[in-house]
């Protein structure tokens, strides 16, 4: 996509020309596998809009051929450079056990262990085609780099590639195994959260990076979704009659599939809201912003930390958190800021806003992850402090009373 | 809510439309509307989505506006130029198209899925139909306005073009497809279909545009056809890049792409003409007015122009009689030429005649001679081999021998320039230089000078200075200052351009202007207390061989070769006006403005060619000027003292640094650009000032800028107190050229800190080091030099962000890595070295090379920062970082063993308001604000109790810029003032209260 001479002076784009890689995106696949070793035990691969087949050249080379394929670690400090493949020589004997399905729309050149589906990622005859190649089983992992056609305007671009991730998802949900990661290409826009919400309701942790290799003048990132499990009693194929987005009528879902499909094609919650019954009929007024769905996540905080100094940290904090609400100085929580929350209409669309308090943080602290979305259960069974918490400041400062009331004001509306 | 009232954006016009004189044009989610080129009103029609497209009803009292999912009605009132938003609706899915039908009762819609919408005009849906291929669509075009003749034209993703008839569609069931076209390669960006002409045309990601023929014209009759034969007439490659947009017109056809070109077709597909536009640019959007001819774009450098459609250009040969081989051809003022042939015969050519006519046959320039035309007097000077001079002068369409002399010495002439009315000057052999006064119809030397020796020592240019002064350029590429009375020169500007040589010399309005072989146009200024020109700019122009500039109040035209072709440039807006094949550049040629065209004339295989044109040619007129081509990655506004204006300085990815005026005084804020600067090598990345010496008539600022290939500049900015007239000139370019093998790295940012007796530069760069510079005042006051003193690393991470401060009598700079760390350096004790030093050449900062305090505080890179003295000892820290996360952080300072001690006091963090990299934060007192990529500008109140950070989420805003690479902020009484830049540039006023 970039210009020539940009590509030339791109340290990825030479290294990819040396080491026969046929695109320079084969070391994003390299380096996000690097940091979740997403390919370790993995036999059943699809990789979605493969041409013109980079990641699935990363797949057949590493699972199918068996080579070793990884990063160094960083040794000098101008790091940049220090990547390099640890080894080339293939191991004797090609793994048979290893089945890698590429599909997209053009042909691509073959590549060992790997079987080209030309298929339309919007149909189900196409997921279908996928379990039967895979033996009637599901894959472990699903790989996604497609992207649109860009045009340079971002809004356009990212709403056809919103198309294709609805495509990819609709695949993914079809032919995953429960416990499988899916890795797909994102744009980094406005309602990306929006998608994390969509992506956590089918996984258990979903984290969104970016590879030192993507160029960072590009709106891309990766969203690697960890341990797919989407709710029980969910359709995924159901979902295909909804992906062109004329057919607005949910009626004939039932189930978790009703709230669950609406939301995930089109963002719609109206099945969420369970006082209101009837679904509004023709299209609406509809905000951007989603709200923060039941589940929360700290992406971020696993970005980090390893699984096991989150928990560390979570209950260490948890210990301050109960210490200080003795003391009732340290808690933070959540306070909508209008009083119009109410109303069922629209609040629930707006972003929450969110009041912090924080104080002098302890000698050695393990650092400044930002965890606080983890801490929903926690928040819980501190909320029944804040008020006192509360009562404590509001002496403080006239300067702050006006805050002050306002939060009282959020509090009062809460507890009522 | 309503605290955030936007002033001024510059971003993608991503629409337009003419309507009534009338010009609208979709900037972000704003809709201008222009009166002829005034901007008579700005409408928010969506909040934060673009938008793009309008189209009128044909009464014109309404119009449609659409952009992503969402479209308005918009009621027009012409008379009194009142315009109202009366309905809006949000879709599901992407409007690619739409249209008033039924005699304006009706709006259609198209989808991106393919699916066709029929509306009430107050968006009650009646119909939807499907079609049969539901595949994501990247355009579509409808045709016909009756809900019963409306006629499909979809462009797939997949390359097709598809047409459709929705109408017969059978209830329930998907519409078929009744034409596909194949051809394209590429997705589909726009179509078009003229019925008149029976012609559909097609644009393409492939590059191409495809003429498709309707045999019958009528789309209807056509798919009524038993064998429907619409077919492909001609496939066109004419644009370097994706080709976004196509009109179909009565009599040509016009595509515009990615390549800033509009492109003019017959319908045949041969190429009219190219018209360049919006100075590299995409071209988004155009439409044209047959009312009054002209063409409306809308381009990626945030401008909207409008340029004629027509223009008239002839170019023809003239036959000489005879036989005569020219050498030589000047034009005169009234079109007729004059010419010298080998022989020695001087030529006139009488354009009311059409005819040459023998004048006098010098035998002294027989087969060398040399020719210059004064247009002003038609005054015509020749010299030849031998050291004779002739002068001619044309009266009453009578070429008259004035008068001859001859040098001294006899010596070949090897140039000859004019000079004014009555002076010529020629060179000589060995460089001797005469100036010669004609007078009372004679030729004798005036003055001598003399050329300093070198290897081709003659001059190919010179002009006068003013009245007193001259300025001469050699073949060598420097360029001397004379004055009359002195043989020497007064001024050497050794190496002004290439060793290929000085081509041109150009003085006006008290700046000399030079032009070269080496692509760049150089201007300088008379420095009268040093009695020396300072050099102003360096302007990067897409010719290596530039030939001349012409300038007069309107426009600046600069003449140049480019391989075989001639080329006339519009200097201002950066464009191509007319080029045509002249055989190249080693050749006699001339030009010369006329009352209301410009007339070209040259010697191509022994005959004269003449290209005239009329004026219209180069009347581009903005309605909108435009801005950065590309992102702007740094901009820097200072206010100018006792006005309302700001001075905004502004660099970006297309490397150039433009010098802007903002008048944020009167609603609707105004941005007017000074000048732009092409100096720099790469990209632009960090922009950063420091006040200097300011009197009571000026202020002055020393400017930084730098960015890819480590390139640091230095500007002087001299504002007028009194007219706040703007002066920006360059003083110092620093870049060491690296050997091939090495990786070049990038400036990321740069601060600087006065001190007495020099400014402090520090330059964060891509490898992780600081490079620490020192700018001082060289002997001379107007010159200054930059020496680097230093480079130090910690941690080897790229460094994205510096900011320096000062607490407790420490002066701290802090610098922001990729890592997420925040390092505090100590720059006190280097500050008091060279605050105290004699000699400051030899101050280095040894201190720094202690291991700097550091504390990590954001898991990604750390994007923006912004720092707040609370008193004496703490300080408040806001950062955002790649990984979506905000910190407001409370720190405290203090020595321990001589070290610079920072502790944590209090930390305020939240990652969920912002879903991308957040790239500016601004503390303002009792407000925080801080912006990301993903468009929102979030806004929060905090205060301080004690040592703990209470914050609140106060509101948010949509902005329409995308790639938001930073902000700016003022504070004052009601609010802060805010610039945003990015893709484009915003500026807000925010109230609170």
């Amino acid at each position: 996509m970039g210009k020539s001479s940009k590509d030339k002076n791109d340290i990825y784009y030479r290294k990819a020309k040396e080491e026969g890689w046929r695109a320079r995106s084969a070391f994003k696949l390299i380096q996000i596998d690097w940091k979740f070793n997403i390919l370790e035990n993995v036999t059943k691969v699809v990789d979605l809009c493969a041409a013109p087949g980079s990641w699935s050249q990363v797949l057949s080379r590493k699972l199918y051929m068996g080579e070793k394929i990884g990063l160094e670690p960083p040794a000098t400090p101008k790091e940049i450079f220090a990547f390099s493949l640890t080894d080339h020589t293939p191991t004797k004997g090609n793994n048979k056990n290893v089945k890698i399905v590429a599909v997209d729309l053009q042909p691509m050149t073959p590549l060992p262990g790997v079987t080209q589906i030309q298929g339309d990622i919007t149909k189900y005859s196409t997921a279908e085609e996928i379990v039967n190649h895979l033996e009637g089983t599901k894959a472990d992992l699903v790989v996604c780099d497609g992207a649109p056609d860009v045009t340079g305007l971002h809004s356009m671009d990212i709403y056809v590639h919103s198309q294709l991730l609805l495509g990819a998802l609709h695949i993914m949900c079809n032919v995953l195994k429960s416990g499988g990661n899916f890795v797909v290409k994102v744009f980094h826009h406005k309602s990306n959260d929006m998608l994390t919400k969509k992506l956590l309701l089918l996984f258990k942790d979903v984290v969104i990076v970016k590879p030192p290799s993507s160029r960072v003048s590009s709106i891309e990132a990766f969203a690697v979704c960890l341990n797919y499990c989407p709710p029980e009693g969910f359709d995924s194929q159901a979902i295909t009659p909804f992906l062109d987005l004329s057919n607005k009528n949910f009626d004939s879902l039932t189930g978790i599939s009703r709230t669950i499909i609406p939301f995930l094609v089109s963002g719609d919650i109206s099945a969420w809201n369970i006082d209101s019954t009837k679904v509004e009929e023709g299209p609406k007024l509809k905000h951007e912003n989603i709200p923060l769905n039941p589940l929360e996540h700290s992406f971020l905080a696993f970005k980090q930390k390893s699984t096991e100094e989150i928990d560390a940290i979570m209950k260490e904090s948890e210990n301050r958190n109960r210490m200080s609400n003795n003391c009732g100085s340290n808690t933070h929580h959540d306070t909508t800021e209008s009083s119009q929350n109410k109303s069922k209409d629209c609040d629930i669309l707006d972003i929450p806003a969110y009041t912090y308090f924080f104080n002098k943080q302890s000698e050695g602290d393990a650092g400044f992850v930002d965890i606080n979305e983890r801490f929903s259960n926690l928040r819980a069974q501190i909320c029944d402090e804040k008020w006192n918490l509360h009562k404590k400041i509001c002496n403080v400062d006239d300067k702050t009373l006006e805050l002050e009331n306002k939060l009282k004001k959020c509090n009062i509306s809460k507890c009522a | 809510m309503n605290n955030v009232k936007s002033l001024l954006i510059r971003t993608d016009v991503t629409c337009v439309k003419c309507c009534n004189n009338y010009i609208f044009a979709g900037i972000g989610d704003k809709l201008y509307i222009f009166e002829r080129t005034k901007n008579i009103n700005i409408i928010k029609i969506f909040d934060g989505g673009q938008i793009f497209g309008i189209v009128f009803n044909n009464s014109l009292t309404e119009c449609l506006v659409y952009g992503e999912n969402k479209i308005a009605v918009l009621a027009c009132n012409f008379l009194d130029n009142n315009f109202e938003i009366i309905s809006l609706l949000c879709m599901d899915d992407w409007i690619l198209s739409a249209i008033w039908i039924d005699m304006d009762q009706h709006i259609v819609t198209v989808s991106m899925h393919n699916i066709v919408y029929l509306w009430s005009k107050d968006f009650k849906l009646i119909d939807q139909k499907l079609c049969e291929e539901n595949c994501i669509l990247y355009s579509s075009h409808l045709v016909n306005v009756i809900w019963e003749e409306v006629i499909v034209l979809s462009g797939t993703v997949f390359s097709q073009i598809l047409i459709w008839w929705p109408y017969k569609s059978k209830e329930d069931k998907r519409c078929p497809v009744l034409v596909t076209l194949n051809g394209h390669k590429g997705v589909i960006f726009s179509m078009d279909c003229n019925q008149r002409v029976g012609m559909i045309c097609s644009t393409s990601d492939d590059r191409s545009a495809i003429f498709w023929s309707i045999p019958n014209k009528n789309l209807i009759t056509e798919l009524m056809q038993p064998e429907i034969n619409v077919s492909m007439k001609c496939s066109l490659y004419a644009h370097a890049a994706r080709v976004f947009r196509c009109l179909v017109l009565d009599e040509c056809v016009l595509t515009a792409g990615e390549d800033s070109l509009v492109n003019v077709w017959d319908f045949e597909g041969n190429l009219i003409k190219k018209l360049e536009v919006h100075s590299g640019a995409s071209v988004w959007d155009l439409d044209y007015d047959c009312g009054n001819g002209n063409i409306v774009t809308a381009g990626g450098d945030c401008g909207v122009t409008l340029l004629p459609l027509n223009d008239n250009i002839e170019k023809r040969e003239i036959e000489i009689a005879n036989n005569y081989i020219l050498k030589k051809v000047g034009t005169l003022n009234d079109e007729n030429l004059v010419g010298i042939a080998e022989n020695g015969m001087i030529l006139h050519y009488r354009a009311s005649l059409k005819e040459w006519l023998e004048v006098k046959q010098h035998n002294d320039l027989f087969s060398y001679a040399l020719l210059d035309v004064w247009k002003s007097t038609n005054s015509v000077a020749l010299a030849g081999y031998h050291g004779t001079v002739h002068i001619y002068n044309q009266y009453s369409n009578q070429l008259i021998h004035v008068c001859s002399n001859e040098s001294a010495n006899k010596s070949r002439i090897f140039s000859l320039h004019w000079l004014s009315e009555n002076n010529i000057l020629t060179c000589e052999a060995e460089g001797v230089l005469c100036i010669w006064l004609i007078k009372y119809k004679s030729v004798v030397p005036e003055f001598h000078l003399r050329l300093p020796p070198s290897k081709e020592q003659w001059t190919t240019c010179a002009c006068m200075c003013g009245q007193k002064l001259i300025a001469v350029g050699d073949r060598k590429g420097n360029i001397y200052i004379y004055t009359l009375q002195n043989i020497e020169p007064i001024q050497v500007i050794k190496k002004a351009h290439n060793y290929l040589g000085i081509t041109n010399l150009h003085f006006r309005n008290g700046y000399l202007t030079s032009l070269g072989r080496n692509s760049l146009i150089k201007k300088y200024k008379f420095d009268q207390s040093i009695q020396q020109f300072l050099h102003l700019s360096s302007d990067k122009v897409p010719f290596t061989w530039t030939a001349a500039v012409y300038d007069d109040d309107q426009f600046t035209l600069l003449f140049a070769f480019l391989g075989k072709q001639f080329v006339v440039w519009d200097y201002n807006n950066r464009r191509t006006l007319l080029q045509f094949d002249c055989g190249g550049a080693h050749r006699s040629w001339d030009f010369c403005k006329l009352t209301d065209t410009v007339q070209f004339v040259f010697i191509k295989n022994k005959k004269v060619c003449v290209v005239k044109t009329d004026m219209n040619l180069f009347k581009t007129l903005h309605v909108m000027e435009g801005f950065h081509s590309s992102e702007i990655n740094n901009a820097l506004c200072l206010k100018l003292t006792n006005t309302t204006k700001y001075v905004l300085i502004s660099g970006g990815e297309d490397t150039t640094i433009r010098l802007s005026e903002i008048d944020w005084g009167i609603i609707p804020v105004k941005l007017k650009t000074i000048n732009i600067f092409k100096s720099h090598l790469s990209s632009v990345r960090a922009i950063t000032a420091c006040s200097i010496e300011s009197d009571s008539s000026y202020d002055r600022y020393l400017i930084f800028s730098a960015g890819g290939r480590a390139q640091i500049i230095l500007w002087e900015l001299e504002i007028n107190r009194n007219n706040n007239y703007l002066n920006c000139s360059e003083k110092f370019s620093h870049y060491e050229a690296l050997s091939s093998d090495e990786s070049e790295t990038r400036v990321m940012d740069l601060c600087c800190i006065s001190t007495t007796n020099a400014v402090i530069l520090i330059a964060a760069s891509s490898n992780g080091s600081l490079r620490i510079f020192l700018v001082y005042n060289n002997e001379n006051k107007n010159s200054y030099k930059m020496s680097a003193v230093g480079e130090f690393y910690f941690k080897s991470k790229c460094i994205l962000k510096i900011k320096h401060f000062k607490v407790q009598n420490q002066d701290i700079v802090l610098s922001c890595c990729t890592q997420g760390n925040v390092t505090f350096w100590d720059f006190t004790r280097f500050i008091l070295s060279v605050e105290n030093s004699k000699n400051i050449q030899h101050c280095t900062p040894k201190c720094l090379e202690e291991i700097p305090t550091s504390i990590e505080l954001h898991s990604g890179g750390i994007n923006s920062v912004d720092c707040k003295i609370v008193d004496s000892n703490r300080c408040l820290l806001l950062t955002g970082g790649d990984d979506n996360v905000i910190n407001y952080t409370l720190i405290s300072f203090s020595i321990k063993n001589c070290k610079l001690d920072v502790e944590v006091l209090s930390k305020f963090c939240n990652s969920v308001l912002h879903c991308a990299q957040i790239t500016g934060v601004f503390i303002a007192s009792k407000y925080f604000f801080t912006i990301s990529i993903d468009h929102k500008l979030n806004v929060f109140k905090w205060f301080l109790n004690d040592n703990d950070i209470i914050c609140e989420y106060y509101f948010k805003y949509n902005s329409s810029i995308a790639d938001i690479q930073g902000m700016q902020c003022f504070e004052n009484s009601f609010g802060v003032h805010t610039v945003i830049y990015g893709r484009g540039l915003e500026l807000y006023e925010v109230s609170l209260k």
